[in-house]
């Protein structure tokens, strides 16, 4: 092979004549057995995996409960949804949590909604000025897309005027942990832009200041959220399939079909079943 | 033992395709800008699918199977999927993506069209062996084995299976030998069951009968319900964010523990 994939953050040494088994696996310089079997725990190595240097202990406090946080969204988030209606159907792991990270993905709840709540987020805190609601939307914006239009403004709930007293007791919670620039700015003037909006805050609006103040920028964010949302998703997914598809809601009472078009019904074919049983 | 991953890590031989860029382009063994200039892409896939070329009757009914199941009903599963995250304003294909990896599922498309279609291969290798349907299917139930393609109930049709007869039909194409065996196993089932076919069962009977083996069928069936999803995803972006099928916290019944301490 005349060029080679490049990268910093694997090496494997083999030791016999086999390339094809390694006989040492490193992450980021740190032998896996020597190193990092013995030393670290997951919050480090996930940190270390995602942006190639080691926490510090304030760091890995607050990857653990924002990892935490991020878990489980509820049953009603719209990428549990997506893995449920994988898993009622008995697919395998592969595919439900593919389902799953295309139901989390979106801007509106999902990944892509943290990236854009970063980006103004971190204008809102290195701004001179008083940083308003009117900022945000030419913030986030992008040209040449291939994301829906926004249709809302990230990080705030559209259809909610007040912020839900799960959202302020988690911003609460994560003010009082540590001096987060990102967290305690939120909290200080997150009721004023939502009133200017008059929508209430939403929880991806506290993880991307979180993920803000953990130092990630926006694709490690949305790697990290996609990533760390698949434990419940495969939960959710693997309880539907148990239960069974029987016990999964169709909406057969709610969708209603509102075309005019007339419904013929299908075909008559018992005579030519009847032939084809006698030929 | 030699590791064959050597000499392929050196030299990677390959007839599936290959590019040129700036010159051609091959289709397995055919330029691709030339040889499928008058071919659909229904064609074209097909053709990378099987490495065969098939009559018009015979892409006729082909495509009538991928007709006939695209349902573009929201409340489908994988239909429901993309919906879902399009209502969160995924993109078009992350959206279609994950409605199509639930068609991995063992209860509609890859996993019982292929199963059919194996059944289909063994029954009626029974059959050439000089065994009779009826001791098969005999057999085959006293071991409680599942005759994929088969386990409707007899009160219920599956409102495809009339339509697709009904177009093999028109097309002179219901002459297949696994096509007529589908109903003489579905008159045993229904007398010793009450279980009647399923689409899948024609399905997996015509490509049998056009010879398809389990990985081109799995692969045939991979996109049959994709089309449904376009309507769906772009409905959901025409309703309020989140509005597909939206749930309220009183939808949900919860029967876990409540109130637990982490630490006693």
């Amino acid at each position: 092979m005349s060029k080679k994939f490049k990268t910093k953050i694997s090496e494997e040494k083999s030791l016999s004549n086999d390339p094809f088994l390694p006989d040492s696996l490193s992450t980021y310089g740190y032998d896996i057995i020597k190193e990092l079997l013995p030393n670290a725990n997951i919050v480090d190595y996930l940190f270390l995996m995602l942006t190639g240097t080691r926490p510090n202990p304030s760091e890995v406090i607050l990857l653990e409960k924002l990892s935490i946080l991020l878990i489980n969204p509820g049953i009603r988030d719209t990428g549990m949804r997506a893995a449920m209606n994988a898993g009622v159907g008995s697919a395998p792991p592969s595919a439900v949590l593919i389902s799953a990270i295309s139901g989390s993905s979106g801007q509106y709840g999902g990944s892509r909604e943290v990236r854009l709540i970063m980006r103004w987020l971190i204008a809102a805190t290195t701004s001179d000025e008083l940083f308003n609601a009117n900022c945000i939307n030419h913030i986030v914006a992008e040209e040449n897309s291939i994301w829906p239009n926004l249709e809302h403004t990230p990080g705030f709930t559209k259809f909610e005027s007040k912020t839900s007293t799960f959202v302020i007791d988690c911003l609460n919670f994560f003010e009082q942990l540590d001096n987060f620039d990102h967290v305690n700015w939120l909290a200080n003037n997150y009721q004023r832009i939502g009133s200017q909006l008059n929508n209430g805050l939403s929880i991806n609006a506290l993880i991307a200041a979180l993920c803000c103040d953990l130092g990630l920028n926006e694709e490690q964010a949305e790697y990290l959220f996609l990533t760390l949302r698949l434990p419940a998703a495969a939960a959710f997914a693997m309880e539907q399939r148990t239960l069974g598809w029987k016990h999964f809601p169709f909406f057969a009472d709610t969708v209603e079909y509102t075309s005019s078009t007339l419904q013929n019904s299908p075909p008559k074919v018992d005579q030519l079943i009847e032939g084809y049983l006698n030929d | 033992m030699t590791n064959p991953l050597l000499s392929l890590n050196k030299k990677y031989p390959t007839s599936a395709g290959f590019a040129e860029l700036s010159q051609y382009s091959m289709f397995r063994d055919k330029n691709l800008h030339e040889a499928f200039k008058s071919s659909s892409w229904f064609e074209l896939n097909l053709y990378g699918i099987t490495g065969r070329t098939f009559s018009k009757t015979e892409l006729q009914i082909l495509n009538y199977i991928w007709v006939s199941t695209s349902y573009a009903d929201v409340r489908i599963w994988p239909n429901r999927i993309a919906a879902l995250a399009g209502s969160s304003r995924a993109t078009p294909l992350i959206s279609m993506i994950g409605g199509l990896a639930s068609c991995e599922a063992k209860l509609f498309v890859a996993q019982p069209l292929v199963n059919s279609l194996s059944c289909f291969y063994e029954i009626s290798a029974k059959i050439k062996s000089g065994n009779s349907l009826e001791a098969i299917l005999t057999e085959k139930l006293k071991n409680n084995e599942t005759v994929f393609g088969y386990g409707r109930p007899i009160t219920s049709i599956d409102e495809r299976v009339p339509h697709f007869i009904d177009f093999l039909h028109e097309h002179h194409a219901d002459n297949g030998e696994n096509f007529r065996l589908a109903f003489k196993i579905e008159k045993i089932l229904k007398s010793e069951k009450n279980i009647r076919m399923n689409i899948a069962a024609l399905y997996s009977a015509v490509c049998a009968d056009l010879k398809f083996s389990l990985t081109e069928m799995n692969l045939f069936v991979s996109l049959l319900v994709v089309a449904g999803m376009s309507p769906s995803y772009l409905e959901a972006l025409e309703k309020p964010e989140l509005g597909v099928l939206p749930l309220t916290i009183n939808d949900i019944e919860y029967r876990g523990d409540t109130e637990k301490k982490w630490f006693s």
